[in-house]
């Protein structure tokens, strides 16, 4: 028996220029919120620009950017719908809202069936939010897509950075692209906790108060520096402009 | 059409497979379709019929046989083997996820001996190659 969706995730990524997967090793660190602020700023600076969440048990992204309604179109595959400029595929369109749950396997099967089916088209970037931790949708996309860079995300405590530190350690002995790392909720005299930082982003104690509406988080104090970050990664691959 | 991706990954699984196998001609291409995912069988003939013409000279006259596969659940909490018709009833939402995205039966099945959503889908979840004939 083969498995057909293999075969075509090399051509459905084929006019994706650059795969940025946002990782983090602890919950509740930001690593959702990053990479939507992320794909959002490189939409607003003109890059075409899509988001998956693969975070299928704990998706979040939708509720982020306010993609509760939107639903992808059957175009050859699945088209993403557009939402904020972004083009944008979650597990949440096909949920109704209910817990997902799903073993390793199940969600390898999710993930290689999404990017089958999945019709990105031409992308200057992808940005993939992972689960927390290295299991199963974060090896599913070292394995599958190997140019992915890895934007690992920490915070100021010693339990994140620890594991940060772990996974650089991870990625360099597997050879894994790492675009940098990003200080999230960093205060004034949070120190770099790598040597391969591309920035911080400060604590925002109005961000709460953004999620479901892009307008409102492209005003806030964490899109401002998440942008800048975005500048900094575009920087770093000055082949192509928008 | 969402089995267009489908059928696509197939004729280039197919395509790579003659190359690997050095066969000068692809006669036909066995798939599995699994009973889960539901996919339109007509639709996937139809689209095998066009989209082997965008692959390599090999696969131009190759022919798709299907054979159906009917989806088995195993309950990981109780044990209990199940089908399809032993599940609730979807609504046409709920089967249209199920066919985009076939995990999405733990969404909205349980076991039906003890509720658990903990299942796995043993037979018949989607679209595999079973076989593919040609000649060297």
């Amino acid at each position: 028996m083969t498995d057909p969706r293999i075969f075509s995730i090399g051509m459905r990524l084929s006019k994706v220029r650059r795969i940025i997967a946002v990782t983090g090793w602890k919950g509740g660190i930001g690593k959702s919120s990053i990479a939507c602020a992320l794909a959002l700023a490189l939409a607003k600076a003109g890059f075409k620009t899509g988001l998956l969440d693969a975070d299928f048990t704990g998706a979040s992204c939708h509720i982020i950017l306010g993609a509760r309604r939107s639903f992808p179109k059957e175009i050859e595959g699945l088209e993403p719908p557009l939402v904020a400029g972004i083009k944008f595929m979650s597990a949440s369109f096909f949920s109704g809202g209910r817990a997902v749950a799903l073993r390793g396997e199940e969600i390898t099967q999710s993930l290689l069936e999404i990017f089958c089916v999945t019709q990105w088209r031409e992308l200057d970037y992808l940005i993939i939010d992972l689960p927390p931790g290295i299991s199963d949708a974060s090896l599913d996309i070292i394995r599958l897509i190997p140019r992915a860079e890895m934007l690992v995300v920490t915070t100021p405590s010693v339990l994140a950075e620890e594991t940060l530190r772990r996974s650089l350690k991870l990625f360099r002995a597997m050879r894994i692209p790492v675009a940098g790392t990003v200080l999230n909720m960093a205060d004034r005299n949070g120190r770099a906790v790598s040597d391969k930082p591309l920035g911080r982003v400060p604590f925002d104690s109005g961000y709460e108060k953004t999620l479901g509406n892009p307008r409102a988080l492209a005003a806030s104090k964490l899109f401002n520096a998440v942008a800048r970050l975005a500048a900094k990664l575009q920087a770093k691959s000055r082949d192509f402009c928008p | 059409m969402h089995e267009w991706a489908l059928v696509d990954a197939v004729a280039s699984a197919a395509e790579t497979a003659a190359e690997q196998e050095k066969l000068k001609k692809v006669d036909a291409v066995v798939v599995v379709l699994g009973e889960l995912q539901n996919v339109d069988r007509a639709a996937a003939r139809r689209l095998f019929a066009e989209l082997r013409k965008t692959k390599k000279k090999a696969l131009h006259r190759a022919r798709l046989e299907i054979r159906a596969e009917k989806a088995v659940f195993r309950c990981r909490a109780c044990g209990k083997t199940f089908g399809l018709r032993d599940l609730n009833k979807l609504s046409h939402k709920e089967s249209e996820a199920v066919h985009f995205l076939p995990e999405m039966a733990h969404v909205y099945t349980e076991c039906p001996a003890c509720a658990s959503r903990d299942f796995e889908i043993a037979r018949g979840r989607g679209i595999y190659v079973r076989e593919i004939r040609g000649e060297r």
